[in-house]
């Protein structure tokens, strides 16, 4: 344990900050020409991509966790897993929706516009709570 | 502060209670990406919903500004993390130096993203129902300037504090208070800025890139 902490404490180089600069500004001009062109789908890819490897090189080069291991990195990774279980059970409620799993009212209409509803009756007003 | 500084008497070593110290800014910092993570999980929603909005209101964005504002940013990271390698090598006034031009970069940053706040101000794209921009009038492009002030605010929010962090370890550097042996502030000082450097690099191409 006291091995592991003490490894790495000390960067004695600054050349890899040096090199991390320099390929963060060359990864940030390569995203910018990039997304003046259209690759369709790629687009996406290429851009978040990009912005996935400039984050680990801030993570792992300036913010030392390839030096850090252990804890650090579990409070990172934590954060991370918890974000990605966020993403996922959001996305999946909106994508799975169906009839009875929505109000039978429009909740977020405008006022003066109609409501949508995929029931018989309704205008869906007189359903609301 | 001195840089000899030692143990707080329930560690058993200087290097244990820089551990403990790394360790506990990290906790701070994960919380700091979930409290970004709901800002971001409604983007992608409402991406998926208005997706011709979002194309139009990222298109009106100033891409090149945007670009140059993450180039500061960048640069001003390198600077934290240069000032982190002087104060280990016993530096003290590179050190300062390195703080300095961070929090310059902070302050730059910030008014740059000022310039483009004045654009969007004088135009009405705006957030809610305050939006009154002429040229989109798609359904659900008030929503993408929403998320856009929501975002870029919050994260504009962190640059200032980041800044005022740079500034008191800039001025306690200047004094000679940090060294190989008393390091941890400027190390999570830095972590912090390096943070607020890493929500930029995912909503510049979030906000401005993708079409």
């Amino acid at each position: 344990m006291a091995q592991a902490i003490r490894s790495g404490a000390h960067q004695e180089s600054a050349v890899p900050y040096a090199l991390t600069y320099l390929g963060l500004l060359a990864l940030t001009v390569t995203t910018f020409v990039l997304s003046r062109k259209d690759f369709g789908i790629w687009s996406f890819v290429f851009a978040m991509g990009i912005a996935v490897t400039k984050a680990s090189l801030v993570v792992l080069i300036f913010m030392q966790l390839w030096h850090h291991r252990g804890l650090p990195r579990l409070a990172l990774a934590t954060a991370l897993l918890w974000l990605a279980l966020l993403m996922v059970f959001v996305v999946a409620d909106v994508r799975t929706r169906f009839p009875l799993s929505n109000p039978s009212y429009n909740p977020i209409a405008g006022p003066g516009e109609p409501a949508p509803s995929n029931e018989k009756t309704g205008t869906g007003q007189q359903n609301q709570p | 502060m001195h840089p000899e500084a030692a143990a707080e008497r329930h560690f058993s070593s200087p290097e244990f209670q820089r551990h403990a110290a790394r360790l506990g800014m990290w906790t701070f910092l994960a919380t700091e990406i979930l409290l970004f993570a709901g800002l971001f999980v409604a983007y992608v929603e409402y991406r998926s919903l208005y997706h011709e909005s979002f194309f139009q209101g990222s298109r009106h964005l100033d891409a090149m500004l945007a670009t140059i504002e993450t180039v500061v940013l960048i640069s001003g990271s390198f600077a934290v993390a240069m000032a982190h390698h002087y104060t280990l090598i016993n530096r003290s006034g590179w050190a300062c130096v390195g703080l300095l031009l961070a929090a310059a970069s902070g302050v730059a940053f910030l008014a740059l993203h000022g310039v483009e706040y004045v654009t969007h101000f004088r135009e009405g794209a705006l957030p809610g129902k305050y939006y009154t921009f002429s040229e989109i009038q798609t359904s659900g492009i008030s929503m993408f300037f929403t998320l856009y002030f929501l975002l870029t605010g919050l994260h504009s929010l962190h640059v200032i504090a980041g800044t005022g962090v740079l500034l008191w370890l800039a001025f306690f550097a200047a004094r000679g208070a940090f060294s190989s042996q008393n390091y941890s502030a400027v190390e999570n000082g830095g972590l912090y800025w390096h943070l607020v450097d890493l929500i930029w690099i995912f909503l510049y191409p979030l906000l401005y890139l993708i079409g």
